[in-house]
This record gives C-alpha cells, sequence and structure tokens, in this order.
C-alpha cells in the first residue's frame, strides 16, 4: 500500500519534452490554492490609495460612460497611463462585484502571470520540473508581491510581469520577444525604466539589437490607441510620463517610506536641492556602473545579468528622490529567481524583500517598529554584496581579448 | 599529591562496560546538584496568580525536574552517538541541565516543555536510527503533549517518500493532535496539571496578538494590526514553507543522512515559529535543545547555539517583567539570521555530503 502511494506519487508523465510527476501536479495544486487563500484573506482591506486616489478615478470614469467612453473623461489629476486606465475603466461599469475586489482581482490575476515567468525562467534554467513549481510558489508567497496587489489593490505587479516575461525570453536568447514584453511593461508604467541600463548593458554585450527598442515607443503608443478612439488628445496622453518624472506630486518628501539614502540623510531637508542633485546623483551612478559592465570583455551568462539587473535597478532606488515604498518590486522578484540559481544567496532575496517590506508595514500598518535607517544599511550592504559578486561573474567569465 | 589528585581524575575505571574517569563522575553528580538548586531558587515564582497554577505549578515544576534529567541524558547519549566522545557527552547532560530556558520553562514557570522536548528529541533520534514507526509513535506523543511539535512534521512526510516509516503510523501523531485539540482547547478537563496550566495558559493569552512575545516577523511588522489577515496568511505562508522544505531535501537527497534529520529539524524548528502567528515565549525552546545538540557534533556553531539560547530567553524575560530590556524586533532581526545561516550551513554540509557519496 504504502509502496504504491510512493509510486503514484513520483510516476513520471511527459508531456512535449517536459518530464513532471504526481507530486509536482499535487505541489502546484496546493501551492495556489494556498496562495489563492492567503490572497482572499486580505481582501476587505482598504488602503489609503483606494480612498484618496482609485475609487476617485473609477467614479470618474464611470461618469463619463466606462469602458472605452470612459477613458474621455477629465481628471483632476491621474499618472497612470492608458492601458491600465482602460482597465480602470472597464471595472468601473463592471455589473459584478465592488471596484476594490476587482481591481485586487486584476491585480492577483497579474501575481499568476508573474510567477508562471518564474517558473518558466526557473525550469529553464534546472530542468527541472519541482524546482520550477518552487519558483512560482515562491513568487506568489513573497510579502511584497501578496500585498501589493490583494491588500493594497496596487498594480505594480502588472509591469513587474511583463518585466518577467521580458527577462524569461532575454535568457532564451529571443530578443525581439524580450523588448517587445518589456516594451509593453513601459506602456504600463514608468518605473519599467529602472531597468533599462541593464538593456542598454545587453546591447553592449551584442544581445540586444538598436532596432529592438523601438518596441518601446510602439507599445507606448499601441497602449494609448484606446484613449485616442475616445478623443484624447496625443500629446497629453504621451506627457503622462514627464508628469510623473517631475514628481510634482511627490515633492513633500525626499523618500516616501522607501529605504533609500535620503532615510540617512533626512527625508524632509533641502527637498529641492537634493530632488535636483539626486538625480544626477542617480545617473552618474548609473553611468559608472554601466561603464564598468559595458567596457569588459566577458561572458554574460543569467546569473550575471540577473545580479546586474538587481545591482542597477537597486542603485537607481537607492538614490533616485521620491521612491515609494513599492519601487523595489522589481528586484524582490528577481532575487527570488536568483536564489534557484545560486542557493547560498539565500539570504539576498530574505533580507531584499524584508527592507522592501519595512515600507510597505509603515504605510499599511502604520508601523514603523525598526527605524527605517536600519533597514537602510541593510539594502546598501546587499547592494555592495551584489556589486562585488557582478565583478567576481565578471572576472570568472572574463574573454581574454583585452580588458 | 597535586599530581597524584589529577591523575586519580582523569583516570579512566572501568564501570560496567563503560570507561569513566572520576571526574566524569563528578561533573555528572555536580551539574545534578546545581540544577536541583537553580530549580529549587525559582521553583516558588508563579506566573499566574489563579489558584491552577498556584496549585499544580509547584508540582508540576518538581516533576518536570525529573524530566528534565531524562531530556538531559538522552541528549547526552545522542551526542555520543553521534561523536563517539564522552567528554561532548557528558558536556551535553551538564548543558542541558543547566539551561536556563528549559530551567525557566519547567521549574519557574511550571509550562512543563522538557516533557514533549524529550519525546521530540527521542522521535528525531529513532528515526535517525532507522526505526521510523517508534519514531512516528513518540512524535505522537510529543504533539499531544504540545503544539510546538508540530513544527518537525514535514520530516516525517520526508521520511515516509524515503520508505522510513508506514503510513498507518501516522495515525500516532494524528491522534496526538485530535487528543490534545480535545483536552485543551475544547475546555474539556482533564486532571493533568500541564494540560489544565495550558489550557488556562491558552486562555488567558488568547490569539490578540500576532506574536506572543516571541521574536519573529510579526516583530518587525506590528503584532497588533490586521491580526485576523495576517493569521490566516502567516498560516498557510508557514504551510508552504513546510512544504517547500520537504520538496527541497527530496530533491536534493534520495536518502536522508542521520544528521541530515538533525539539520531538517533544526532549521524547521527556526524556520515555522519565525512565520507562525500567536507564537509565544516557549516556540524557541526546542530549536535550542536541538540546536545544542548539534554544536556538539559541530563544535563552529557553538555560536548560534547560544544566540538562539539568549534569544529564547530574552522572549521568557519579556514575558516574566512584562516588557523585553532589548526591544524585540531587534532580536527578530537576530533571530532571522541566526535562520539563515542556520540554512546556510545546512546546504553546505549537504553539498559536503553529497561529494563525500561521490
Amino acid at each position: 500500500m504504502d509502496d504504491k502511494i510512493r509510486s503514484v506519487l513520483t510516476h513520471k508523465i511527459s508531456v512535449k519534452k517536459i518530464t513532471f510527476t504526481v507530486m509536482d501536479i499535487l505541489l502546484f495544486l496546493v501551492l495556489t490554492g494556498f496562495a489563492l487563500i492567503m490572497r482572499y484573506a486580505l481582501r476587505n482591506v482598504v488602503a489609503g490609495d483606494y480612498k484618496m486616489f482609485f475609487e476617485p478615478w473609477v467614479a470618474t470614469l464611470r461618469e463619463a460612460g466606462g469602458g472605452i467612453k470612459g477613458l474621455s473623461a477629465e481628471f483632476e489629476y491621474v499618472d497612470y497611463t492608458t492601458p491600465y486606465l482602460t482597465i480602470l475603466s472597464f471595472i468601473s461599469i463592471c455589473p459584478f462585484l465592488n471596484t476594490l475586489l476587482l481591481m485586487k482581482l486584476v491585480s492577483i490575476f497579474f501575481d499568476f502571470v508573474a510567477a508562471f515567468a518564474v517558473m518558466a525562467i526557473v525550469y529553464d534554467r534546472t530542468k527541472n520540473m519541482t524546482y520550477g513549481i518552487l519558483g512560482y510558489g515562491a513568487l506568489l508567497m513573497v510579502p511584497t508581491v501578496l500585498t501589493n496587489g490583494a491588500m493594497w489593490a496596487q498594480c505594480d505587479i502588472i509591469f513587474t510581469s511583463f518585466v518577467l516575461w521580458s527577462l524569461y525570453f532575454m535568457l532564451k536568447d529571443k530578443p525581439a520577444w524580450s523588448m517587445a514584453f518589456y516594451g509593453i511593461a513601459f506602456a504600463f508604467k514608468l518605473q519599467t525604466l529602472f531597468l533599462a541600463p541593464l538593456y542598454v548593458i545587453l546591447w553592449m554585450k551584442g544581445k540586444v539589437k538598436l532596432k529592438h527598442f523601438l518596441f518601446l515607443p510602439l507599445m507606448y503608443v499601441i497602449g494609448m490607441i484606446p484613449s485616442l478612439l475616445a478623443g484624447k488628445s496625443f500629446w497629453e496622453l504621451i506627457s503622462v510620463y514627464f508628469f510623473q518624472a517631475n514628481g510634482q506630486m511627490d515633492i513633500y518628501a525626499l523618500s516616501h517610506k522607501f529605504p533609500n539614502i535620503y532615510q540617512l540623510i533626512g527625508t524632509d531637508s533641502f527637498l529641492f536641492e537634493y530632488a535636483d542633485a539626486g538625480i544626477w546623483v542617480t545617473l552618474g551612478a548609473l553611468m559608472i556602473l554601466m561603464y564598468c559592465f559595458a567596457r569588459k570583455q566577458y561572458e554574460m551568462n543569467a546569473c550575471l545579468l540577473l545580479r546586474m539587473g538587481m545591482l542597477l535597478t537597486m542603485t537607481v532606488v537607492f538614490f533616485l528622490p521620491h521612491m515609494h515604498e513599492r519601487y523595489a518590486i522589481l528586484v524582490d522578484v528577481m532575487a527570488i529567481i536568483y536564489v534557484f540559481f545560486d542557493f547560498r544567496k539565500l539570504y539576498i532575496p530574505v533580507l531584499t524583500i524584508l527592507c522592501s517590506f519595512a515600507g510597505y508595514t509603515v504605510y499599511l500598518a502604520q508601523n514603523n517598529i525598526i527605524p527605517m535607517y536600519v533597514y537602510t544599511i541593510l539594502f546598501l550592504l546587499l547592494m555592495l554584496d551584489h556589486a562585488r559578486a557582478c565583478v567576481k561573474g565578471m572576472q570568472d567569465g572574463k574573454i581574454a581579448v583585452g580588458e | 599529591m597535586d599530581k597524584k589528585i589529577t591523575d586519580f581524575l582523569i583516570k579512566e575505571i572501568k564501570i560496567g562496560k563503560w570507561m569513566l574517569a572520576p571526574i566524569d563522575l563528578l561533573l555528572f553528580v555536580a551539574a545534578a546538584v546545581f540544577s536541583v538548586m537553580i530549580r529549587i531558587s525559582v521553583v516558588d515564582y508563579t506566573a499566574i496568580e489563579l489558584p491552577a497554577f498556584v496549585k499544580y505549578g509547584n508540582m508540576l515544576g518538581i516533576v518536570t525536574g525529573i524530566t528534565d534529567l531524562l531530556l538531559a541524558v538522552l541528549g547526552a547519549w545522542i551526542v555520543y552517538d553521534l561523536t563517539n566522545r564522552k567528554i561532548r557527552a557528558f558536556l551535553t547532560y551538564a548543558i542541558l541541565l543547566l539551561l536556563p530556558v528549559l530551567c525557566a520553562s519547567c521549574a519557574m514557570w511550571g509550562m512543563g516543555d522538557s516533557i514533549y522536548i524529550f519525546f521530540a528529541v527521542l522521535s528525531l533520534y529513532l528515526l535517525m536510527k532507522g526505526k521510523g514507526n517508534a519514531s512516528l509513535v513518540t512524535y505522537g506523543i510529543s504533539l499531544f503533549l504540545s503544539r510546538y511539535a508540530f513544527f518537525l512534521l514535514p520530516i516525517y512526510a520526508i521520511a515516509f517518500m524515503q520508505k522510513k516509516n508506514k503510513l498507518l503510523y501516522f495515525l500516532f501523531p494524528l491522534c496526538g493532535v485530535w487528543f490534545r485539540n480535545g483536552i485543551v482547547h475544547q475546555s474539556g478537563y482533564l486532571p493533568v496539571p500541564s494540560f489544565e496550566m495550558e489550557r488556562l495558559f491558552v486562555k488567558l493569552r488568547g490569539e490578540s496578538l500576532l506574536s506572543q512575545n516571541w521574536p519573529n516577523i510579526f516583530q518587525m511588522i506590528g503584532t497588533d494590526k490586521f491580526i485576523q489577515e495576517y493569521s490566516l496568511v502567516a498560516k498557510v505562508a508557514a504551510a508552504s514553507l513546510m512544504l517547500l522544505v520537504i520538496m527541497l531535501v527530496l530533491l536534493r537527497s534520495r536518502e536522508m543522512s542521520g544528521e541530515g534529520i538533525w539539520y531538517v529539524g533544526l532549521v524547521l524548528s527556526i524556520l515555522i515559529p519565525y512565520v507562525m502567528p500567536q507564537m509565544d515565549e516557549r516556540a524557541g525552546l526546542l530549536s535550542c535543545v536541538l540546536y545544542l545538540l548539534f554544536a556538539m557534533k559541530h563544535p563552529d556553531l557553538y555560536y548560534l547555539a547560544i544566540v538562539q539560547v539568549i534569544i529564547t530567553y530574552i522572549s521568557f524575560s519579556a514575558y516574566f517583567r512584562g516588557e523585553s530590556v532589548i526591544p524585540l524586533s531587534a532580536v527578530a532581526l537576530a533571530e532571522l539570521f541566526v535562520l539563515l545561516l542556520t540554512i546556510l550551513r545546512a546546504d553546505h554540509v549537504w553539498k559536503v555530503q553529497q561529494e563525500e557519496a561521490r
């Protein structure tokens, strides 16, 4: 009897070159169930952002007729691009469930899209479906991913999921697909650009062609179509990101509960001076890193690509002013993938997510138990660790043709 | 003269089938005496001024003194079996008897945790020795005595997949949980002091906070917000982590070695209370004992074992005093580092063993 159960659980099934066991299927189902239960538990939480922004936005869209028609609405303030506003506009006229739940459901759907991307990346790397499913489950359990959508009703996972699929195709050496997904991510959120330096480095390494970068404006313009159909002007739509880049809404603090450099030097002094200087410092830091990573001759592998991606994104959110709690979500998800590449680095996702989640706690629960500067120091140490590992990775994969 | 005395102390003599030096026996007796003295010093403390606590507290303190001794002997036996070194075995015996957290839990607080720890450790030892079914019986007893034994459950699932026990014997842990729930949580009454006290304790503490002084994740993110939501999320997260551990161990080794069993037990006993909601001060006791036993096999880990004991005692202290001297959020961060270092070390040992096997 016992042996029968064991043999059933370990029975191998092959579907199109992919081999998995009955236990893998069970694991997948259980983890999916667990992920749904966790999200169900958070369904009734109403965050301040919903009351202050989302609810009025959806009401405005509804008043304008909802659906495509709703996109013609005039907002007092909105910093989302057309693709997400289109989703909100359709939510506004949805006859079942309330707006909050529908918004959360959209984000939860993309939680799973992101989880499948992680599964694909991990499977591609390990050629073991169990690891792939564990990656899928791990992403769904990440506190920042879980709370971002299911608790806070934010939508950062949407652009993150497209970035993950972009990374997947990049690792599969399909640059056009990769940049197409990166373009879709860009059409949803400006924060996609945090990872842009990585793609520049990949271009320098010959992994991407310059023409592939055209997917960014292309996808952005395609994303604008619903609003154009609703009668909005082209210039108004294209200026959304310029408005965001100016940070007009966020100027009251240099960091919005994110553990970055401003938590060490003060988030409320020299607001204008540091806001400008911070941007230049960020660009300078990126320039130095990009020079270093692009100039050296080495073989770019998947592991190095992920570490560079994490380091560059961390550099941006560490130095850039007006960063919000949620802006390191890209680092969080990349760290989860990375641990499946090198289990010795388990501390990276744990500590990265801890730092990232600290800001969530301050916002959602108004709890500031450990001073933010402690998390900043941790974050800085992680960045240094990444930098050291990147240098080592480049040295290990050094190509003998000059340096 | 001095030389004579020192020579006498370290000269081994045959007692039964054992070769022992008088200094070993001296430590054996002295540790027992000291442990009794420590327990007598604190036994009068009454944690909660309720009739049952007053009535049974002292009695249980004395009874658990015996189980403390049994646990110390068992620990020494296991260390001897693992290392084949007498000195380490005697040291284990003495350290376990004098371990502050065990003294505080049993003699001072009257919670009797050494009883369930004894059975949990015995269960792991039996599994190590290839007696998987007997291991499940003792694990069932341990689960019957305390909910904290639950942390070890994945080990038995792994053992099942590796053909070390039979499915039928899982009835024992199941019955353990069943009876325990009936006695402690369904307000049933059994005239056994330990259960009566725990029932009162559970009733008193309730589920009002996400963490009852145990330095886990909730001490960092807040113990008093989103209690209902986070409780369910955290329980599911703990179950997911258990699954993760099971799958990772099954993926990485076809056969879990004796040392592997200890490591998995150790990691689980730190990991699960770190994410589980409503964990109280005693949630780390099992990990302290497992860590100490493990540090005897791997002395380079002694510092982590000591840190784990200190962390647990800080938590105890927070209960006894009503507040913690060191903020529990900082202690929780330290516990996270202990957890990470333990997992990384486990991974390293695993790899070394695999290479050796090749």
